[in-house]
């Protein structure tokens, strides 16, 4: 009998940034440059 | 008791002797059938009555042109059959003779216009009420006579008037039940009828004409189930047999007519479950083996027939007249095969839509097609959710660990499930709050069901632009869809964040702070763009060029189509509109109040996919992005770009702290409060006179305290 259920843990997407990385973007220093 | 003398006593059959006009032998055979018709069996001297027994079987009369003559003859046979029995009057071959004149004269009830309606209804009336017609089944030709006896009743160009029908039914019953092997071709007849006829499927306001060989199909099956029970096996057997019985596997699936055909079969026993359920016990055997059968595409079609018999409605409860069958279905979910445990997904949203008594069951399959190894299982799974609807799903599954594996999903590595998941779990979690009422027995499922937003933001962390792009969707369409209603929205805004952990507030602060960080680069690029298109030279090496060009990259870098994105903001500058662009500076002003903000986004979406806007300034479709994407892109970079959430218009309903709010809202809003202070300051100017009543309210306050 073939098992046809999967472990969730190999499912699924693990973080790649932290608290203090999450939604942070680039500087917008270049529009302020003279 | 003396038996009585027959008293007619006129000749029936012409001779040169003795010529019998025909308007003379129609009522001298009218006559004879009243007198035959009245007279009662065993009481009348079957001697007087022989010279009649053996001119009726004439072929001068069996044969006679006239209809009329023939329809008469055959009342007054079915009464000879009738004052003889249990004796034989005729030979066999004059008894087939008989019987195909009979039969002729069946076929004229379906033609009640043919001036000896009467009569043939007479003749079938008898033949039935003494069971005469069975004389049929000792003939050595009673296959071929029974056959197109079946065949004139089924004939759908003949128009049998539905008083006859229970008449007919007896007629066919009465002969197949005489049958321990019915011809092939009969059964066809019979059982082909309900997959050709389906009154239940007419068209709404169109009336159903009765048919003659449907209803009796129905008759049979119902007044004869114990020997149509024993057809059914034969027939169902053999057409089985005839596709699977040699080289089975390769043979079957070799040949599309060998799955049609089974289709057929499980069509058919669909519809005998509506109609006339007891007779699907006789198949049932072969159905429970055709869910464990060695050839996948039996098992998956059998997968199928039972998703629909338990969906569709019966006297008969499915799942305990059959259990075995039922729980060989339910074990469908660890097939070995993707395409039939795929089956018996996809059969489920229609059972938990109609049924609720198997939602236990059910629900535990679904957990584990959850997270089934293939991923289309998977997406199937999830889909059920779209299916049913929310109140359904919340009385069917009521297992929250269903709920937590859905959850987790949302992070799915499959780019196809993962995406249906955000959507499904969003659309879900909306729903719910708006029609579920909160009871003792689903609090574990809305403990589970209440941490979709909290699941939602902490996505962010996996950082892939285009999960991003989806959870900001989800975000503003069914978290915090527009609500005009000040209180309302941020009632929704509170109820959001009411499950949020650490990491959650992080990054729900962090969408907040970068708010005002993309709010500033595309107020730069709209300025930019003005100064560009005003200027008349197309140089591009310009300070201002550079930073377009550096601030788009800035705005496209987080979009998760980098091209698409910077493509948009291209053409947009192109197109130069003044008021594409008044909208957009509007939307992500710091000040705009929330209901300028979403009438201005709803304009701007709709007016940046009016061709006219193209062709108003001369831009032609850039062949690499359509309106419809610029549009796209757009609403991604205003979801993000405006404040949604932090707007001047939630301000004060944040501020509001009195009585009628929970403490946990009034933490929550202090929370908010205490972020907007650290982010973006200035939107309390507004409400500095609601600050200053405050704080003399609070003084106040203390001044009584202190007398």
């Amino acid at each position: 009998k073939t098992n046809t259920i999967a472990r969730v843990d190999q499912l699924v997407l693990e973080d790649a940034v932290t608290e203090r990385e999450v939604l942070v973007p680039p500087d917008l220093n270049f529009l302020f440059e003279p | 008791m003396a038996k009585t003398t027959f008293r007619f006593n006129k000749p029936i059959i012409s001779t040169s002797d003795s010529f019998i006009a025909t308007d003379e032998l129609l009522s001298r055979l009218a006559a004879l059938h009243e007198e035959l018709s009245t007279t009662v069996q065993g009481e009348v001297e079957l001697s007087s009555l022989d010279a009649y027994r053996l001119a009726l079987v004439s072929k001068k009369l069996l044969r006679h042109k006239d209809l009329g003559v023939r329809s008469f003859v055959a009342c007054c046979l079915s009464d000879v059959l009738r004052l003889y029995a249990p004796d034989a009057p005729y030979t066999e071959p004059q008894l087939t003779d008989i019987f195909k004149l009979i039969l002729a004269q069946f076929e004229k009830l379906g033609d009640p216009e043919n001036g000896y309606y009467i009569q043939q209804t007479y003749l079938i009336t008898r033949l039935l009420e003494y069971r005469s017609i069975v004389l049929l089944t000792d003939l050595p030709s009673s296959g071929r006579l029974l056959e197109e006896l079946f065949q004139i009743f089924y004939d759908d160009t003949k128009v049998f008037g539905q008083k006859l029908f229970k008449v007919i039914g007896g007629i066919l019953g009465e002969v197949i039940s005489e049958f321990d092997s019915v011809p092939l071709p009969v059964l066809k007849m019979i059982f082909n009828k309900f997959l050709t006829y389906n009154p239940g499927k007419v068209p709404e306001g169109l009336g159903v004409v009765s048919n003659c060989g449907y209803e009796v199909s129905i008759i049979l099956c119902d007044s004869y189930s114990s020997r149509m029970s024993r057809h059914l096996t034969k027939y169902y057997s053999e057409i089985l047999y005839q596709i699977t019985g040699e080289n089975a596997v390769s043979a079957y699936d070799s040949k599309p007519s060998a799955f049609r055909t089974v289709e057929k079969l499980h069509k058919l026993v669909i519809r005998l479950w509506e109609n006339v359920p007891d007779l699907v016990s006789a198949v049932i055997g072969f159905i429970y083996h055709e869910l464990l059968s060695d050839n996948e595409t039996l098992r998956k079609q059998a997968t199928k027939l039972i998703g629909s018999l338990l969906s569709v409605n019966s006297s008969i409860n499915f799942v305990t007249t059959h259990s075995d069958t039922f729980k060989a279905w339910l074990s469908k979910i660890a097939d070995v095969s993707v395409e039939v445990r795929q089956q018996w997904v996809e059969s489920v949203p229609e059972v938990l839509s109609v049924r609720d008594d198997v939602s236990q069951e059910i629900s535990k399959g679904l957990t584990k097609t959850l997270i089934d190894s293939e991923y289309k299982i998977r997406k199937s799974s999830v889909l059920v959710l779209s299916d049913v609807s929310v109140q359904r799903i919340w009385m069917s599954i009521t297992n929250a660990t269903f709920f937590s594996c859905l959850l987790q999903l949302t992070r799915e590595k499959n780019r196809e499930v993962r995406e249906l998941c955000i959507l499904t779990v969003a659309q879900f979690y909306t729903e719910s709050l708006e029609k579920i009422a909160r009871t003792n027995q689903n609090a574990d499922v809305w403990e589970v069901v209440d941490t979709t937003p909290r699941v939602l933001f902490e996505l962010y962390y996996i950082n892939d632009q285009h999960i991003n792009e989806q959870v900001d969707h989800a975000i503003f369409k069914y978290l915090l869809p527009f609500e005009l209603d000040n209180e309302k929205r941020v009632k929704k805004i509170l109820n959001m964040l009411s499950n949020f952990d650490k990491k959650a507030f992080a990054s729900f602060f962090a969408f907040n702070k970068r708010q005002l960080q993309i709010s500033l680069a595309l107020s730069k690029y709209v300025e930019f763009c003005d100064e560009l298109n005003a200027k008349k030279d197309s140089e591009d090496d310009t300070d201002t060029a550079n930073r377009f060009r550096k601030t788009v990259d800035w705005l496209a870098s987080g979009l998760a189509d980098k091209q698409k994105g910077t493509a948009a903001l291209e053409v947009l500058k192109l197109l130069n509109d003044k008021r594409v662009f008044y909208l957009i500076k509007t939307c992500i002003a710091n000040d705009v109040p929330y209901s300028s903000l979403v009438n201005s986004m709803k304009e701007l979406i709709i007016k940046i996919q009016d061709p006219a806007l193209f062709r108003k300034n001369n831009v032609r479709n850039v062949s690499n992005i359509i309106p419809k994407e610029i549009a796209h892109e757009l609403e991604v970079l205003l979801y993000r770009s405006s404040p949604f959430i932090y707007n001047v218009s939630n301000i004060s309903v944040f501020l509001d702290v009195g009585s009628h709010y929970s403490s946990d809202e009034i933490t929550l809003k202090r929370k908010l409060l205490d972020n907007i202070a650290e982010v973006n300051p200035s939107l309390f100017k507004e409400q500095i006179k609601t600050l200053k009543d405050t704080v003399e309210k609070h003084d106040v306050i203390d001044s009584n305290k202190d007398v």
